[in-house]
């Protein structure tokens, strides 16, 4: 008897350690680990405002459901001082500090491509998983196995700029560029797609970084230059500068931007003078929550807005958060918040994001490979292109002009 | 032949107009640089910060108050000249004591601070300034080059004549303004004369930020207002002022004009050097000519 109790003892106590060992894989627990997640950005702006504000969203929803596992998340802000002029030097600044003394696993370095490609080395050789919101394909094609992207890669926005332009017959074209790494990639990318579609450029005419006041010749020279369409790369929240101008100049054909038109500077430039801008891009920028008919994007900024009270305007809202959902499925997937995992785990991810499926399958380190087709109306709204060529709004611009 | 000729005229006054505007909107700026290096031999590198402060100041009368472009440009003007004497009063005057290369100091973290004041109490965007309409039109039309003119290039360029007008006014023909000019040339030997040098001092910061603010406001209703414009109206205040000699006001008007002019120009003929051709002509002054093209011996005698 006392053989058989010895033996039914032993039996449950191996149960039991095998069951813990069985609950200790299948229920993750990473209570009291921490994940920091660095950002780097202009803090006393708007832009890295934004950005604060989207991160800590989700930290706060990630520490109070405990999404991660149970592990800590913590939020180390950096300001780069970048206000108007693109600071690397104090971007590298605060990546090394983010490396060396907060032990960030994850880095954001911000929308600025200058500054990614700057600080992306810094990032790829500590192994640390950076995030880059800027849009420029130059600081991808380092090659960095730790650097990823939530936007839009120029390169594959391009193509469907020339499909658009080859569907409206605009065989002419007048380009207005920036000075930044980000337009200079556009720029070059748009002159070697435009050739392929047999587009010419008839005028290639440079703005001072960050628009600025001076630019009255390159406008004249643009008009003067009798384009079918204008195309203009500029530093996100000066579209409206350069279209203002080329509206007061007595241009009355289309003009097509490079990045999406921020609501602030369709005010800007004036409701009426934007109809006829039109933008490749994945998503547009609504005034307020409301607007939106898209069910995904409007549970998005509606949870912003119960948070803040606000209705995000900027695209800045959209990669951040995009940025978010690639860290909350890559530290599920990793089940770890050590970044060598984290990173492993990147690249089996496709999951849905604000500008559809993010594939981060590709083995390219980007997620979004293509954009539609957005007109601005009269009234400052965007619509799809397919709608606003048949609406009498079209009838108010010069869609070719020969 | 005639098409040609009317086409050249055309293109040349949609040069010369905005070129024009732009080089009167340096030219105030100039104005305050030389008055104030004429007057204390330092200079303000919160000039910029002070223009895009005053430029969203006038946009916000507008948008708060309903006021028009013109009165909220009168409101913001006489807003910037307060600020300016208070600046002097309250921060340069003090460090001032101290070594006058604090001041210099000073001026670079007046303009972080008003800067990224700008930036968090207007935010980043660029905002809509209501625009100069006469007559029903924003344009003016003239028919023998068949070319519209903004009314707002030729208002900018008006009021702008009308302030340097006033200012030069102020300096010569009234008792104040001579006291100024007095302390500007011997301020010892001004104070013994009763001329507070204190007061024309604060006078000259009030001066050179009111129409920092001026010219801030003007360039609202072309560019849009947005404290990046005042970064470059404020520099290019000064290099204008370099030009035409530091120190001398209507020289810092004929280079504030210059620049306008010539930016507009190397814009047009070839814009990727624009930026670097502009500051090339600068270089080659301050090599060549220091003294400007005024010949103004302020910066010896500093």
């Amino acid at each position: 008897m006392k053989l058989v109790s010895k033996l039914l003892a032993l039996l449950l106590t191996v149960t039991m350690i095998c069951g813990s060992f069985v609950a200790v894989a299948e229920g993750t627990d990473l209570s009291g680990q921490t994940l920091t997640i660095g950002l780097v950005s202009s803090l006393a702006d708007s832009t890295g405002q934004l950005h604060q504000e989207v991160i800590n969203l989700f930290v706060d929803k990630w520490n109070s459901e405990g999404t991660l596992y149970g592990a800590n998340v913590k939020l180390v802000p950096y300001d780069n001082m970048n206000n108007g002029t693109q600071d690397t030097e104090m971007s590298i600044k605060c990546v090394q500090k983010l490396i060396n003394s907060d032990h960030a696993q994850i880095i954001i370095p911000g929308q600025l491509s200058n500054i990614i490609q700057a600080v992306g080395d810094l990032i790829n050789e500590n192994e640390v998983v950076g995030i880059g919101l800027g849009l420029s394909s130059t600081w991808m094609e380092q090659g960095w196995d730790y650097m990823y992207r939530t936007a839009l890669n120029n390169n594959f926005q391009v193509p469907s700029v020339t499909a658009t332009m080859n569907s409206l017959n605009q065989k002419d074209i007048a380009v207005i560029y920036a000075n930044t790494d980000n337009c200079l990639s556009f720029r070059d990318s748009l002159k070697a797609e435009a050739e392929k579609a047999g587009i010419n450029i008839v005028a290639e005419e440079m703005i001072p970084d960050g628009g600025g006041t001076g630019i009255t010749g390159q406008i004249t020279t643009a008009v003067n230059s009798n384009p079918d369409a204008i195309f203009i790369t500029a530093m996100g929240g000066y579209f409206g500068t350069v279209i203002k101008q080329l509206r007061q100049a007595g241009y009355k054909g289309m003009i097509y931007i490079g990045q999406i038109l921020l609501t602030s500077e369709v005010d800007s430039v004036g409701a009426d003078e934007v109809n006829g801008v039109i933008m490749c891009s994945p998503y547009v920028s609504y005034s307020n929550v409301e607007d939106c008919q898209n069910e995904y994007i409007h549970e998005c900024l509606q949870q912003f807005y119960d948070k803040y009270g606000y209705c995000p305007m900027d695209d800045q809202f959209y990669k951040m958060w995009d940025a978010m959902l690639l860290i909350e499925n890559a530290v599920k997937e990793a089940k770890s918040v050590d970044s060598a995992a984290v990173q492993q785990a990147i690249s089996k991810l496709v999951i849905d994001g604000t500008a559809g499926t993010m594939d981060f399958t590709q083995g390219t380190n980007e997620c979004y490979f293509g954009a539609r087709a957005w007109v601005y109306t009269v009234g400052g709204s965007p619509v799809a292109l397919e709608d606003w060529i048949e609406s009498p709004e079209a009838d108010l611009v010069v869609v070719t002009n020969k | 032949m005639v098409t040609d000729m009317n086409d050249t005229i055309k293109l040349i006054l949609q040069l010369l107009i905005p070129g024009l505007c732009l080089g009167c909107v340096y030219g105030l700026n100039g104005i305050g640089a030389a008055l104030l290096y004429k007057g204390s031999h330092t200079i303000n590198n919160a000039q910029g910060a002070i223009v895009g402060f005053g430029a969203l100041l006038g946009y916000t009368f507008q948008q708060s108050f309903g006021w028009g472009l013109l009165t909220a440009t009168l409101a913001a003007t006489v807003v910037c000249f307060l600020l300016g004497m208070f600046l002097q009063v309250g921060v340069i005057s003090q460090v001032e004591k101290k070594a006058p290369v604090y001041v210099v100091i000073a001026t670079l973290a007046l303009n972080i601070v008003i800067t990224n004041g700008n930036y968090l109490i207007f935010g980043t965007y660029v905002y809509e300034s209501a625009v100069i309409v006469i007559n029903g039109s924003k344009y003016l039309h003239l028919d023998f080059a068949n070319v519209d003119i903004l009314w707002s290039n030729i208002v900018a360029i008006g009021v702008s004549f009308i302030a340097m007008v006033a200012v030069h006014l102020f300096l010569n023909k009234s008792k104040f303004g001579s006291g100024m000019r007095a302390a500007a040339m011997d301020p010892f030997a001004a104070e013994s004369c009763g001329i507070s040098v204190v007061q024309t001092r604060a006078v000259t910061w009030g001066i050179m930020s009111a129409l920092g603010a001026l010219g801030g406001c003007l360039t609202g209703p072309l560019f849009g207002i947005s404290a990046q414009i005042g970064i470059a109206c404020g520099a290019k205040g000064n290099t204008g002022a370099v030009l035409g000699g530091y120190g001398n006001m209507y020289g810092a008007i004929l280079g504030g004009l210059i620049i306008g002019l010539v930016e507009t120009a190397f814009g047009y003929i070839y814009s990727p050097y624009q930026t670097a051709f502009t500051n090339a002509l600068f270089l080659i002054f301050i090599l060549l000519l220091p003294r400007g093209i005024t010949n103004e011996k302020a910066i010896e005698e500093g």
